[in-house]
């Protein structure tokens, strides 16, 4: 807590002497250092949801979760971008190199909190389905700098290399040809980061990583690798992205393999006895599925004026039980994995994610986007649920749909107002266990960058 | 029903993808006048935001295209409108996204 408090201030007194020297193009740079941010506040209705976490990234179930139950009128925070504070720098090192960094931090607007989305979890913990708040699983937990915490080194010609915690390739895809830029409460492939982690919304980010990208004329490509983390945790991975861009035409193809990714979930009343009798808290404790994955996806986007663009994508996601099982008690982003399942996974699992889209303004400030998403999984169990397509297991074959419009009126550089509604569907094993199958999500909110 | 829309879709975003790649590599590289205005657009660019920036810019036949990732809406604004002032009177197309969630 003190070390976010130091930040916060620091940052606070960054952002005072911006604002007294800032430039005339609005930047709030100084010295090469840059103080940036977004606050996103709005409302929203689910037509089947719950009460809002204070702790997520994700305050809402904006797409339909296991334990959205009743309609829910809720304020929402972080529904176009997600809020948060960071600090940039790049240092002029001559001959055309540059020294950068960036640290950044995720931020609840409506509770002032940064924000923690194991936390949320935990307030589940021993929770009745119907009876669960919002929380999710995240990269973000209890990590003052979650969102990115990187040092590295640019060239115009050689490149940029940097190091620390950092996106990966796979997810820098996802937000570039996500023609909803990715927000919690539109678009399927921001509100689960399933797809942005390559299997694991927590895999969206890596720890441990280098990631390197270079640019040759319209080509570029870029590589990143994760070592291993804590002990006893074999979770390395690499990624590799090639691409090109012409004519208003980009193109992406990106392949991931990661060790070790971990989905988190709250802990059933029965998980709470046994992880009580292990002697951990069940405050900071958590259950965890392990598997490995294998990633690859093709997007592109295509400018078909200067106004209006089509995006479209395709991932293919194969999990597997984890060559290297974790052992109950590792610790991810400051909570326990008290329970661990490392054998979710009889046969590999598939999910295949595609999506189409397009953006078009239709003045300078009045933006209109539509998109629709589809997940399609395998089925992927043995014995009696062998080949289901049903609700009777997750190991079924299922499907997921999201169709979804927004409008966004932009007032200014710095402000924009925007409104839009979701719907979501899940099917066949996608929806095993879930309260209800669909919500309509309809959002409206402001926000505020600088 | 989904099933087969959904296996549908996937095939028609791959075939999207493939064909926008094939015209992406048919196109016809850039003339003396559009390397010199790449050239004005990155100098520009440096000189308002500094190194590091990650923006990529390409002229074809006198239109500046931007690609990349920024922090903020803002950021987006802030270049388009450096490029704007050291394009004057070029077409401008903006392929910038955002950063990730």
């Amino acid at each position: 807590m003190m070390a976010r408090r130091i930040y916060i201030c620091a940052l606070a007194a960054l952002a005072a002497g911006a604002n007294g020297a800032a430039r005339a193009d609005d930047s709030t740079t100084i010295n090469g250092l840059t103080f940036y941010g977004t606050i996103d506040v709005g409302v929203t209705y689910q037509s089947h949801g719950a009460p809002s976490s204070g702790y997520g990234n994700v305050g809402d179930l904006y797409v339909v979760q296991k334990q959205s139950n009743g309609s829910t009128f809720n304020m929402a925070q972080s529904g176009m971008g997600q809020s948060k504070i960071g600090l940039k720098g790049a240092e002029d090192l001559g001959d055309g190199w540059t020294g950068l960094f960036k640290l950044e931090s995720p931020v609840n607007p409506l509770g002032g909190n940064t924000t923690d989305a194991l936390k949320s979890l935990t307030t589940n913990n021993g929770v009745a389905l119907k009876s669960q708040n919002s929380g999710i699983d995240s990269s973000r937990g209890d990590n003052v700098f979650s969102q990115a915490a990187y040092v590295g080194i640019s060239n115009s010609t050689y490149g940029t290399l940097t190091a620390g915690r950092q996106t990966t390739l796979q997810n820098d895809a996802i937000s570039t040809y996500d023609p909803l830029y990715n927000s919690y409460a539109f678009s399927l492939i921001g509100f689960s980061g399933t797809a942005a982690g390559g299997g694991s919304t927590e895999d969206s980010r890596w720890d441990n990583s280098v990631k390197y990208l270079v640019s040759y004329g319209p080509f570029r490509a870029g590589l990143n690798y994760g070592f291993a983390g804590s002990l006893g945790r074999d979770d390395t991975g690499y990624g590799a992205d090639v691409g090109v861009d012409v004519s208003g035409l980009s193109v992406d193809a990106v392949l991931t393999h990661k060790k070790d990714e971990v989905n988190a979930s709250a802990l059933s009343a029965a998980q709470m006895l046994t992880v009580t009798g292990l002697g951990y808290s069940t405050s900071d404790s958590l259950a965890f599925t392990v598997h490995d994955d294998t990633v690859y996806t093709l997007a592109a986007r295509y400018n078909l004026a200067a106004n209006a663009s089509l995006f479209a994508g395709y991932e293919h996601i194969a999990s597997s039980n984890p060559a290297s099982p974790l052992a109950v008690g590792f610790d991810d982003m400051g909570y326990t994995g008290a329970v661990v399942n490392n054998d979710a996974f009889p046969r590999t699992r598939v999910l295949q994610y595609a999506w189409v889209g397009g953006r078009y303004f239709a003045t300078p400030k009045i933006e209109f986007d539509a998109a629709w998403y589809y997940v399609n999984q395998n089925s992927y169990g043995t014995g009696s649920t062998a080949g289901c397509s049903g609700t009777q297991s997750g190991t079924c074959s299922g499907q997921e749909n999201v169709l979804s419009l927004v409008a966004d009126y932009h007032f200014s550089k710095k402000f924009d107002a925007y409104a839009g509604v979701a719907y979501s569907q899940v099917l066949g094993g996608l929806a095993s266990g879930y309260l209800h199958n669909d919500t309509v999500s309809p959002t409206v909110g402001l926000r505020y960058s600088f | 029903m989904f099933d087969k829309h959904g296996i549908l879709m996937a095939k028609t975003a791959v075939a999207f993808s493939l064909a926008l790649s094939v015209s992406a590599i048919q196109a016809q590289p850039s003339g003396t006048s559009d390397d010199a205005l790449v050239s004005s657009v990155k100098t520009a660019l440096h000189s308002h935001f500094g190194g590091g920036l990650g923006i990529r810019v390409q002229a074809i036949d006198g239109v500046v295209y931007l690609y990349g990732t920024v922090d903020t809406y803002l950021e987006q604004a802030n270049i388009e409108e450096a490029v704007r002032a050291a394009a004057p009177g070029h077409k401008i197309v903006d392929s910038i996204g955002s950063s990730p969630n």
